[in-house]
């Protein structure tokens, strides 16, 4: 599964969010209200859909959907 | 005087019904809520029923986003702290909310989540725990949940003393308010103890009736036939307020908190002193800051544990108290229909008992089969008694012997 569709079933099913907010520039704190404790549970779920291990740091709830697209495609490994 | 602490909001969520009408409808009857439990397979407890809360409809105004995160014992007590402000008709959004506080009684937490996320930690690893499950599970999560969802900011509190929790937390925030420290509280208590852990707690206690095959008939208070009580789930909070707050918002005022009292039998882990010392103490102290004389009282909501020690310990307490005067007053247990709310047992008998008020009519004691001789007052057995209530005691008890007592007056226009 491609990383920006896993990001974006994973805020609509979590977060609640509208499938049209879903926009590279949102942020997940400030367009969101996205707090710490939903950031590990966004972190966990990405973990589970694309079969990769996240580690800690590398992505937060002060990112925008761009940013944490592209930390993950170059960044993460599969687990 | 001083100021004077009134209940202008309502709000119950219990195994007899949601929201005060359908609460008392269900409640004036005389009839059982309980049942063999449904919400899991409990058939291996020795005790495996209780009164549950089977249909709990939440307002969507609560999310899914924020409900996933809580357990049912915080769910519980939003319901009822949403039942209680709009009973109050009160809108937080025009108050002080620095004057405004959460007191909350509770004696277990959230076990149903908890359980939940232990069993993930140890099938899956530290991954398979909700990161929710660190403030889901503990016994302040309602308090601080009701606290963020409504903006309020004041004196706050989370009083943890097994059944005896939320009467204790209602009498800590009525002089919250009398101090000057508050001028509104929402105070009661929750408990969500139908889970698997949290009932096998409940059964190690060793004070559960196992009449299982007759379960609406199984929790028998003061009587001769007993074998201990029965556990229910749900929640009563309640809008404590200053009186000329209340006044002047031209609040209905279904009572006024005149006294209340609490101490401890320094006696034994599970049991009650026997000869009911210290819950006579606490009677006659709670008394003495009402200003109310032994003549005044017209009805006691008693804690009704059900089992010989607790019943006769009880009883012997408010003989000591009122002497011959004790045969006259009505005592009732209407929480032998509903089960012992445990954590938010004395809250649910301070609403029982401000209906009681409101409709004057006495709840009933169910389930009485054969007279224990050394409990001889008047248990009001059976069924509901028309009478006026002016001036009430209740009583709510512990575990290591904690003695609550509240006393509430009508507030006459």
């Amino acid at each position: 599964m491609l990383v920006e569709e896993a990001l974006k079933e994973i805020l609509i099913d979590k977060i609640e969010i509208e499938p049209g907010e879903f926009k590279p520039e949102a942020k997940l704190a400030d367009d969101f209200g996205v707090d710490s404790t939903e950031m590990v549970e966004i972190i966990l779920s990405l973990e589970k859909a694309l079969g990769i291990k996240i580690p800690e740091g590398f992505i937060s709830k002060n990112f925008s959907i761009r940013e944490i697209v592209d930390t993950i495609q170059e960044r993460c490994v599969l687990a | 005087m001083g100021r004077r602490v009134v209940i202008t909001g309502l709000g119950i969520v219990a195994p007899s019904g949601i929201g005060k009408a359908a609460f008392w409808d269900g409640m004036k009857e005389g009839t059982s809520f309980i049942s063999p439990i449904s919400k899991f397979d409990a058939s291996r407890y020795p005790s495996r029923i209780a009164g549950e809360v089977r249909e709990l409809k939440i307002p969507d105004s609560f999310s899914k986003r924020l409900l996933k995160k809580l357990d049912r014992f915080s769910h519980l007590a939003l319901v009822a702290a949403d039942l209680a402000l709009k009973d109050g008709k009160l809108e937080l959004a025009d108050e002080n909310l620095d004057r405004v506080g959460v007191f909350m009684g509770n004696a277990l937490g959230g076990w149903e989540y908890a359980e939940t996320e232990l069993r993930d930690l140890y099938i899956e690893g530290l991954d398979g725990v909700s990161p929710y499950q660190a403030t889901a599970w503990f016994p302040a999560a309602p308090q601080g949940q009701i606290s963020i969802y409504y903006g309020i900011k004041g004196y706050s509190k989370t009083v943890i003393s097994d059944r005896a929790s939320s009467l204790m937390a209602l009498g800590y925030a009525a002089r919250t308010i009398k101090k000057g420290n508050a001028d509104l509280i929402l105070a009661g208590g929750t408990e969500a103890p139908i889970a698997p852990y949290a009932l096998l707690c409940c059964n190690t206690n060793g004070s559960l009736s196992t009449r299982n095959e007759e379960a609406s008939t199984a929790y028998r208070p003061f009587d001769g036939t007993r074998d201990g009580f029965v556990i229910g789930e749900g929640a009563g909070i309640v809008v404590l307020e200053e009186m000329e707050h209340a006044l002047e918002r031209g609040a209905h005022i279904y009572g006024e908190v005149v006294g209340y009292s609490t101490n401890c039998d320094g006696y034994h882990r599970i049991d009650f002193d026997p000869e009911g010392n210290q819950l006579a103490v606490a009677i006659k102290t709670a008394l003495h800051e009402s200003e109310v004389s032994i003549g005044e009282v017209d009805y006691i909501c008693a804690d009704g544990d059900a089992t010989e020690n607790g019943d006769r310990s009880e009883t012997k307490a408010v003989k000591k108290v009122f002497g011959k005067e004790a045969y006259k007053i009505p005592i009732s247990a209407p929480k032998s229909m509903t089960g012992n709310l445990l954590g938010a047992s004395g809250a649910v008998d301070l609403i029982t008992t401000l209906l009681s008020m409101e409709h004057s009519c006495i709840l009933p004691t169910i389930n009485g089969r054969e007279k224990d001789q050394e409990c001889d007052l008047d248990y009001v057995p059976l069924r509901s008694r028309p009478q006026d209530i002016n001036t009430a005691l209740i009583h709510s008890r512990g575990r290591g012997g904690i003695n609550t007592v509240l006393v509430v007056q009508k507030v006459h226009p």
